[in-house]
């Protein structure tokens, strides 16, 4: 009775290996782990020899360096920039080309080309 | 008789069962609620975005740091051998597309300069990451 005891409790596989384990997978999951969402924003930019159309179906913004907005030379700001799109797009236009300033951050950039997304747009290329 | 008078010496020891219980459930924790990180530079910051779209497996991607500095697969690369790497990304898998890593401070020109010179390699499928806002 004792022995058999004895050779069962000899034969436990002991936990601190896999203490060991579990330590170090919950480390690696907390440093390589995020609890932020991505987004991933297309972005085109121009190339030569594409589609051919008339110059008034595309309209030009221009992202200033202080945030602020010119649509075909008229300054506009970010809230306006849908409605005055879709305007735009009722007298005819269908792409737009975004060329932001010098000095002007991608933190602006992305809020444009997301505004732009929502309109009725088909393309928008970025220029330099 | 004489068995009994050898004495059952039992160890007081700790019990760890339930710190490994709690070790075990902070992992997965971690492993259900986290995703892990698509890249793996703190000094880049995201630009902050209204909308989620997740960048997809597989892409690759080169981080541009706000300072003008271009890191692809954790090693600082210049301008001309980022466009040699886009070349070569080109000729391999056009089909597979990139995501740039772009800090929210960097001058929206240069990026554009380097999403350009992408779509002048061949490669049509370019897209930012951003982080969408809290």
């Amino acid at each position: 009775m004792r022995l058999s005891e004895w050779q069962r409790r000899k034969s436990t596989i002991g936990l601190t290996p896999l203490i060991d384990v579990v330590f170090l997978l919950l480390i690696f999951f907390m440093l390589a782990s995020t609890f932020l969402k991505f987004s991933a924003l297309p972005v085109s930019g121009a190339r030569g020899g594409g589609q051919s159309g008339s110059l008034n179906e595309i309209a030009l913004i221009q992202l200033r360096d202080t945030g602020g907005l010119r649509v075909n030379n008229i300054e506009i700001g970010l809230d306006g920039l849908r409605s005055h799109i879709a305007g735009l797009v009722a007298k005819g236009v269908t792409r737009a080309v975004l060329q932001p300033a010098k000095g002007s951050k991608v933190q602006d950039l992305v809020k444009v080309l997301e505004l732009t997304r929502k309109t009725e747009l088909k393309s928008v290329v970025v220029v330099r | 008789m004489r068995l009994r008078t050898a004495p059952v010496r039992k160890q007081p020891a700790e019990n760890m069962i339930p710190l490994i219980n709690i070790v075990f459930l902070i992992l997965i924790f971690f492993l259900v609620a986290s995703a892990l990180r698509p890249f793996s530079d703190r000094e880049v910051r995201l630009a902050e975005s209204a909308e989620t779209k997740s960048p997809g497996a597989g892409t690759r991607m080169a981080v541009l740091r706000r300072d003008g500095s271009i890191y692809v697969a954790g090693a600082q690369i210049s301008e001309a051998e980022l466009l040699s790497r886009f070349a070569a990304w080109a000729t391999d898998d056009p089909g597979r597309g990139i995501t740039l890593v772009a800090d929210r401070d960097m001058e929206a020109p240069a990026l554009i300069a380097v999403v350009t010179s992408a779509n002048a390699a061949g490669i049509a499928d370019v897209k930012l990451l951003t982080r969408k806002a809290r």
